[in-house]
């Protein structure tokens, strides 16, 4: 039995991060080890230890740190430096600042840091390195990461969680009215592209099928509050307001509605590590139109009609495409659902996870 | 939806439903399915479905385009404002003007005063108001100022939205013309070809307009006895609503609508003939009929006039330039459309092939039968323009012999046009 501890600055219910976090601590104690989550803020209701309880817990050489990399958090890079056990960065990827230079100066500085602790990151000697995608080795390799020290172990996900529990009926009930429903789950972030997305949703609306609704969820942050205000504007540019469904952070039960009741998942995300909403996506079997941006070829893969470049007409004509035929609507849902099955089922995450444990702890 | 379904959708890949069905909005798949529907068969071919939503795409915005390409601004309706402006500001002048003349309503008891008295109090009045006329004056020429910029601005908007109109059309000519396969290897000098037959077209047509316009000249009349005939439609004329003359020519119709204070358009294909009635001032366009009559707005003219031009255009065309005209027409408008008239045995044999351009006689009867069809109300047929040879016969008695003189004049003397006229449905 091993002590392990797994940190991250900040650790929130439900969000990517959170969920991985959790996913590793549940395999970990599945097979005996003793893990504790430490945090230096959190919102997660579960057992949570404050960061200043790192040192004391992780004590011997041959226990595990893993450290989940997504911000610049100073604590965090000097644990790293300095704990005498094994450590791992578990490298979830940093938004590059430029998304939001101009709307907040807070995220712009996190991110900014982020990515230059990145740098330094990768310089702490006896560091092995999991990347949730290839994309992210990528980032790391580029950064002088030795591929020996550098794999790549998809996130854990909820996915089990949303396909037993009971969809929300009445979103169920209120979405199901014939309307072709176009979803996209993720949080409101100027590097998610919600502008882009509009773009191409408007195109379809006008030029296609004027019985359609655009439905975004994920939460949004007071925060970019500049960032929301223009999305706000753009929707009524566009004169969608009653087009555009934006119920913020939603509970699963209501999450696995928006699935079942969306016509296509549509993505126009700019920058993603992984994007675990795809796989979501393709375990509902829902059609997926996306922008082939950073992360995102690496999950979709051929499993979804994925365009190099943000062409509102094409990701249009992509949605009436499936929209309208039967054969390609049930043809990506295939693809997806197998695709899933193939490399992203918990179980087959969890397999790869504790490989990499057990390399790591041999 | 299932509670199976609800609660492991994963578990029946089979039955999909938590997409839309074609009952919830979606339309049925079509013939152009990338993959049979069929789950047994082969995976979806993602990079080939992309090219054909490429293809689709393509083929979508070029409809689109042509979509665009149909949307105009309809002046109509602020022109018509334009003139309602006018007709407040010349209101407005006639009482911006200083006061020479004491009120007739208020010269009457009890407060009919002496003529000093009112010549002073008269005068008091423009002192005071002085500047206020000065302000007036000024308000109102600066209001005319606007409108005349606002009308020439109006009329710079139709023509360019004419003439975007027809270059889009050579434009999406010319795309089709490069979306269609080209097999070069076979046909090297295709396009050289076509380019010459375009110009040796254009030269011809040319040619032919020159001499038509001789022909005109020669065979028309006078310009005042155009001017004269076709007084005998004023009595029909809405004079508070615009007027569109289809084929204006030289602009004899323009000049009595403008005589009579009546708003109008000339649309004319002939650049000499628009030259004309540009050079009297006439409000017109050189343009195609129907591609003109495409940029105004449902019931936003009060009259559309023909004259002599129904014989030049094929009979489908005719029928397109009736559907139009009665579209256009406001409710109650009315409709004139002059032309040979064949019953008159020396024009529908002889006179009418005088103009080569003409295609073919249109009996009466026919062109009322197909104004009903199309939809006019009240339709009539007025004969015009008898010729003066008539053989007298006032000096026979009633009998075989008037009879066959009467006969003989109608078809040989009779009436050389008709008119059909028609209204729309108030």
């Amino acid at each position: 039995m091993t002590k392990v501890g797994i940190l991250t600055p900040c650790l929130m219910e439900g969000d990517a991060v959170g969920n991985d976090v959790t996913g590793m601590r549940d395999a970990l104690r599945h097979l005996g080890h003793e893990v504790r989550l430490f945090a230096e803020s959190w919102t997660y209701s579960g057992e949570v230890h404050g960061i200043e309880q790192v040192r004391s817990f992780l004590t011997q050489p041959q226990d595990l740190l893993i450290y989940h990399y997504s911000t610049g958090y100073d604590e965090g890079l000097k644990l790293l430096q300095e704990l005498p056990c094994r450590r791992v960065v578990k490298y979830h990827n940093v938004t590059p600042p430029q998304f939001y230079v101009g709307i907040s100066s807070e995220y712009t500085n996190a991110c900014k840091e982020g990515r230059a602790q990145l740098n330094a990151l990768t310089r702490v000697p006896g560091i092995t390195y999991w990347s949730d995608s290839t994309f992210n080795a990528e980032e790391l390799s580029n950064l002088g990461v030795s591929p020996n020290a550098n794999h790549v172990v998809p996130p854990f996900h909820y996915i089990d969680e949303i396909q037993n529990v009971e969809a929300d009926l009445e979103v169920i009930d209120r979405y199901s009215d014939g309307v072709v429903n176009i979803l996209m789950v993720g949080r409101i972030a100027p590097n998610k592209g919600y502008g882009s997305l509009l773009d191409a949703f408007h195109v379809y609306h006008r030029n296609y099928n004027h019985n359609s609704r655009l439905i975004m969820v994920g939460k949004s942050d007071p925060r970019i509050e500049k960032y929301n205000q223009t999305i706000k504007r753009q929707i009524q540019q566009y004169s969608l307001e009653s087009s555009v469904v934006m119920p913020g952070g939603v509970s699963l039960e209501a999450l696995k509605a928006y699935y079942l009741t969306a016509n296509v998942f549509m993505l126009t995300s700019e920058h993603e590590g992984f994007c675990v909403p795809l796989v979501e996506a393709m375990s509902m079997k829902l059609p997926i139109v996306a922008y082939g941006s950073t992360g995102v070829p690496g999950t979709l893969g051929k499993a979804g009609i994925r365009w190099p470049a943000i062409d509102s007409a094409l990701f249009a004509g992509a949605v009436n495409c499936i929209v309208n035929d039967e054969a390609v609507r049930f043809g990506l849902g295939k693809l997806g659902w197998e695709r899933y099955q193939e490399k992203f089922t918990r179980r087959q995450i969890e397999k790869q996870f504790l490989t990499l444990v057990q390399e790591v702890t041999a | 939806m299932s509670e199976q379904n609800l609660t492991s959708p994963t578990l029946d890949f089979e039955s999909a439903d938590h997409q839309a069905s074609p009952e919830t909005g979606s339309i049925p798949s079509s013939a152009q399915s990338t993959t049979a529907k069929n789950p047994t068969s082969k995976p979806l071919d993602v990079d080939a479905l992309m090219e054909r939503i490429k293809l689709e795409v393509a083929q979508h915005q070029r409809s689109n385009r042509r979509f665009l390409g149909g949307n105009r601004i309809n002046t109509t309706p602020l022109g018509v404002a334009l003139s309602r402006m006018e007709m407040l500001l010349n209101t407005a002048e006639t009482r911006a003007y200083q006061r020479t003349k004491w009120p007739d309503k208020l010269d009457r008891f009890p407060i009919n005063l002496s003529d000093r008295i009112k010549n002073t109090m008269l005068k008091m009045f423009n002192i005071i108001f002085k500047d206020q006329q000065e302000v007036n004056f000024s308000v109102i020429a600066s209001l005319r100022e606007s409108i005349s910029l606002n009308r020439q601005l109006l009329s710079q908007l139709e023509s360019l939205q004419l003439q975007m109109r027809s270059e889009m059309e050579i434009v999406l000519t010319a795309l089709d013309e490069l979306e269609q396969p080209q097999d070069l290897g076979d046909r090297p000098v295709v396009p050289i070809q076509a380019v010459a037959d375009r110009q040796a077209k254009k030269e011809r047509s040319q040619q032919l307009n020159e001499f038509y316009m001789a022909l005109e000249d020669r065979f028309r009349g006078e310009r005042s006895d155009i001017y004269d005939r076709l007084s005998v439609y004023l009595p029909l004329i809405d004079s508070g609503s615009l007027a569109i003359d289809l084929g204006c020519g030289r602009g004899e119709w323009l000049s009595l609508l403008r005589d009579n204070h009546i708003q109008a358009i000339g649309i004319d294909a002939s650049p000499r003939m628009v030259k004309t009635c540009e050079n009297l001032k006439f409000k017109v366009l050189q343009t195609d009929i129907l591609a003109y009559m495409g940029t105004l707005a449902n019931d936003s003219v009060g009259t559309v006039t023909g004259f002599h031009i129904m014989e030049h255009l094929p009979f489908d065309t005719l029928i397109q330039v009736f559907s139009e005209t009665l579209r256009v027409l406001r409710p109650g408008g009315v409709a004139i459309f002059e032309t040979p008239n064949p019953e008159n045995v020396l024009v529908g044999s002889c006179n009418f092939y005088i103009d080569p351009t003409h295609r073919n006689p249109l009996p009466s009867n026919m062109v009322q039968f197909l104004a009903m069809e199309v939809g006019f109300v009240n339709t009539k047929i007025q004969y015009l323009h008898p010729n003066p040879g008539q053989i007298a016969n006032d000096d026979l008695t009633e009998g075989p012999g008037k009879q066959v003189i009467d006969r003989f004049n109608h078809f040989f003397y009779g009436a050389q046009d008709y008119a059909i006229i028609g209204y729309k449905q108030k």
